[in-house]
């Protein structure tokens, strides 16, 4: 047995969808979830074009997401990534990602109750206050949701976006041990 | 023979396995759906959503179970590590975690989506009737230890959360029907739709007809066949809430062979028939955002469970009512409270040997709890400590405090801790049960066991200790490791007292009398462990090993007469399994199990190994085939004594199946 099993490993190529670098997929990620974001119509037509703000020392992925975004729009403003200094208030981007939690306390501090799409990618991004926290689970990206967060912050997620995540905080399933 | 088997299944997957390489993707003009799908090279933080809870939890998830071949919900437990799940007959399972598994496991709490399947008329759960459409499950939360804080009573052992799908996720059409030996044949159908944005909702149905295990007398009592259906409905509301109304009916047949005692001659008769098991409820759940940063959650629901057996009767209904809030405290403090209300009401009908007193009965349970889990240091130190007092009819007031900590070194590796107390609340079946049971005939009369009630049956407890380890020494590697010491007080035991005559009813006759009591302490202690290795993309290994030592003894003056044996004895001391998962060409995928158990000495259940294979090919996208082998290594083997009844063991088996998704 063992040994069919084994000449099976031999002969068997790489399986289906090559898999992609982490980074470069989950720039991809965040790309996509604008689109199921709804911002209030003001804030929208007060800005020139549509911002993704990339804190901290997340190279690869921003410039992965530059090139992934290049040329899209978002509800009609030109989408643009943009590194920016942890001091910086990021109150005039549409969207603000953060790498860790040591930057993520002072940044979502100022822009809790402001209408700005929190992407961050570290566990307990959520508990900081974050929005939505991609994390890897079994080498496939996923992301949860805060719909106090998203509340609190005055934009609206799709359903589909909900439907997708792997959980959705503000209407929990289950009891936490 | 098996061999061959084997062999053929093997070239076939040869042939199939040249599977083509994909060129790099245009992630820009994926759909987010798409996205999910693509694996990432480099797999870092949090492997599992389960990876940073303080508490021995493995998580079976929808695909685990499909891939399976599992059939019920207690095949589906078998995939959990450091769960025991016999058989003991077709349809009757003995299920328990950290031990004293029974057929109705006194210690081990069973929940599907917030609903307590625990029977408090003879404390445990009655699989046979646990069930629903196996593929809208979502997950299966296994947790091995207390859980008493938050959880409630009689979460001593284990808890086994069966979570299923929102109706978001199973919109369209489902349909399901194979057959084989042994799963003689079954068919399940899933229909779901949405009305506007905010109301999706599903129905479903199915049906079954099981054969009968193997019995070295051949006499196949225990076939069995039923129909459940069911319904789910999720609206999305204002402010980020949402309501869910849900329910489920059922109705079958179920095979048994009972032994029904007389007083007089010849004093014991056999009784074989089916026993007419029915039930149904409904669940509705408010949950929410409230305020700045808390959420709630506000359920009810309501139970039926009819049981028409051979020997008694008994109609139960529960309601239930639950409330929980959680709220984030400065940004440390995470503090979560609720309260809960039960009532039960059971209403028996039953033969002169066996009978409750009273006959019918009304149990009230009620309970607040409050739980804060602090961020000591974030991303790296988190303690919950929390207590839990509920009031029940039986003990009054019981408190099952806990402390917990997590401690996260790096990214890839968690340690956790706990001290928990637990308890185990009496049932009917200690405090207003009578039941005689013929054991001989001696020259001057014959001779029976009367169990009499206990009225001061006290709570079960425990203190346990728990510490655990995960890690991920490489991309690819997912190891855990948990081990426990239990101290427990107040054992259940059986206590035997001097024989005495009586005249009446006539005969006359001898009785040893028997009573539950609590006459028995003792320790438990054992190391669960397992692997996760995938291999290559396209193949995954899991492994797991667990020991479970428990030592049980008499309180001086101790009458036991069995539970020191049947604890001791009833759970096996080593347990291992071994899964391969294959992804290969052409949406063909192979799944194989071996389970090793060794000897249960109370049966006496002699050590088994026997394995599970599926093979799946998904012949379309909506079109799945599968062909599954179950228990294959013997003819049949035996998995937990059979007691009165006799011992039954499960058949090699093998089944078909069809699935069609729209």
């Amino acid at each position: 047995l063992i040994v069919a099993v084994l000449a099976a490993v031999a002969l068997a190529p790489v399986h289906a969808a090559a898999p992609v670098a982490e980074s470069r997929l989950k720039a991809a990620f965040i790309s996509k979830f604008p689109q199921f974001v709804v911002w209030p119509s003001a804030v929208i037509a007060s800005h020139g074009t549509a911002d993704i703000c990339v804190f901290g020392p997340a190279g690869d992925l921003r410039a992965a997401l530059s090139e992934i975004v290049s040329g899209d729009t978002l509800h009609g403003h030109g989408m643009r990534v943009r590194e920016i200094a942890v001091g910086r208030d990021p109150s005039d981007c549409l969207v603000v990602f953060v790498g860790s939690h040591a930057e993520a306390v002072a940044i979502l501090q100022r822009v809790a109750d402001r209408p700005v799409l929190t992407i961050g990618d570290y566990p307990e991004f959520l508990d900081d206050g974050g929005i939505i926290e991609l994390r890897v689970v079994d080498g496939r990206v996923r992301f949860e949701v805060s719909m106090t967060a998203a509340q609190r912050a005055g934009l609206r997620i799709g359903s589909q976006l909900l439907r997708l995540a792997l959980n959705v905080r503000g209407v929990e399933k289950g009891k936490r041990i | 023979m098996r061999d061959r088997w084997f062999l053929g299944l093997l070239l076939g997957l040869l042939a199939a396995v040249p599977a083509a390489a994909q060129s790099t993707q245009d992630l820009r003009h994926m759909s987010l759906e798409d996205l999910m799908n693509i694996e990432v090279t480099t797999v870092s933080r949090t492997p599992e959503p389960s990876a940073n809870t303080p508490a021995a939890v493995y998580v079976i998830t929808a695909d685990d179970i499909r891939r399976s071949g599992a059939r019920s919900i207690p095949e589906a437990l078998r995939l959990a590590p450091g769960v025991q799940v016999t058989r003991i007959t077709s349809d009757q399972w003995a299920i328990g975690i950290r031990g004293f598994t029974d057929r109705l496991a006194r210690s081990m709490l069973v929940l599907i989506d917030g609903r307590a399947v625990y029977s408090t008329l003879f404390a445990g759960t009655y699989w046979e009737v646990q069930d629903t459409l196996l593929d809208d499950i979502d997950r299966i939360e296994v947790i091995r230890g207390p859980g008493g804080t938050l959880w409630g009573a009689n979460a001593v052992n284990g808890i086994i959360n069966i979570i299923t799908k929102r109706a978001t996720d199973t919109q369209g059409t489902y349909v399901q029907a194979g057959g084989g030996s042994f799963q003689n044949g079954f068919a399940s159908v899933r229909y779901g739709g949405q009305h506007g944005d905010d109301l999706h909702y599903r129905a479903y149905g199915k049906v079954f007809d099981r054969g009968a295990g193997y019995h070295p007398d051949g006499d196949e009592f225990d076939d069995w066949r039923t129909g459940q259906g069911g319904f789910r409905a999720d609206w999305s509301l204002a402010g980020n809430r949402s309501f869910t109304l849900q329910g489920d009916a059922y109705d079958g047949r179920y095979g048994q062979r009972e032994i029904l005692t007389d007083f007089v001659a010849p004093f014991a008769h056999t009784l074989e028939g089916d026993a007419r098991l029915s039930g149904g409820n409904v669940v509705g759940r408010w949950e929410g955002a409230v305020g700045a940063s808390g959420n709630f959650r506000l359920q009810t629901y309501y139970d039926r469970t009819n049981r028409h057996e051979l020997r008694f009767n008994e109609e139960r209904d529960t309601f239930d009512v639950d409330f929980q809030h959680t709220l984030n405290v400065a940004s440390a403090h995470r503090l979560t409270w609720g309260a809960a209300y039960r009532l039960s009401s059971g209403r028996t009908q039953s033969v002169a040997t066996e009978f409750f007193t009273p006959a019918d009965r009304t149990d009230n349970l009620g309970s607040v709890f409050a739980q804060d889990e602090i961020r000591v240091v974030p991303e790296r130190l988190r303690v919950s400590a929390g207590v839990k007092v509920e009031h029940n009819d039986y003990t009054g007031f019981e408190v099952q405090p806990s402390v917990r900590g997590t401690w996260t070194p790096s990214e890839d590796q968690t340690v956790f801790a706990a001290v928990t107390r637990a308890v185990r609340t009496p049932s009917r079946v200690e405090t207003d049960l009578e039941i005689e049971s013929f054991l001989t005939r001696l020259p001057p009369g014959p001779l029976f066991l009367r169990l009499s009630p206990n009225p001061d049956f006290q709570s079960e407890k425990l203190i346990a200790y728990e510490l655990g380890y995960r890690i991920r020494p490489a991309q690819s590697l997912f190891v855990t490791v948990s081990g426990f010491v239990n101290q427990l007080q107040d054992v259940l035991s059986t206590d035997a007292r001097p024989l005495f005559v009586e005249a009446s009813p006539a005969p006359l006759h001898f009785i040893i009398p028997l009573q539950f009591g609590n006459t028995l302490h003792g320790a438990s202690e054992g190391v669960e462990t397992t692997a996760d290795y995938r291999m290559t993309p396209w193949w995954r290994w899991e492994g797991s090993y667990s020991y479970l030592r428990i030592a049980l003894t008499r309180d001086p003056g101790s009458l036991d007469v069995s539970q020191e044996t049947r604890g001791e004895g009833l759970s096996p001391r080593h347990q291992a399994q071994l899964r391969a998962s294959l992804d290969l060409a052409h949406g063909v995928t192979f799944d194989w199990m071996l389970r090793a158990v060794s000897r249960l000495p109370a049966g006496p259940v002699p050590a088994y190994a026997t394995s599970d294979v599926r093979l799946g090919w998904r012949v379309t996208p909506q079109v799945e085939l599968a062909v599954v082998g179950q228990d294959l290594n013997q003819a049949h083997h035996l998995e937990f004594p059979g007691g009165s009844m006799g011992n039954v063991e499960v058949p090699r088996s093998v089944y078909a199946s069809i699935t069609w998704t729209r």
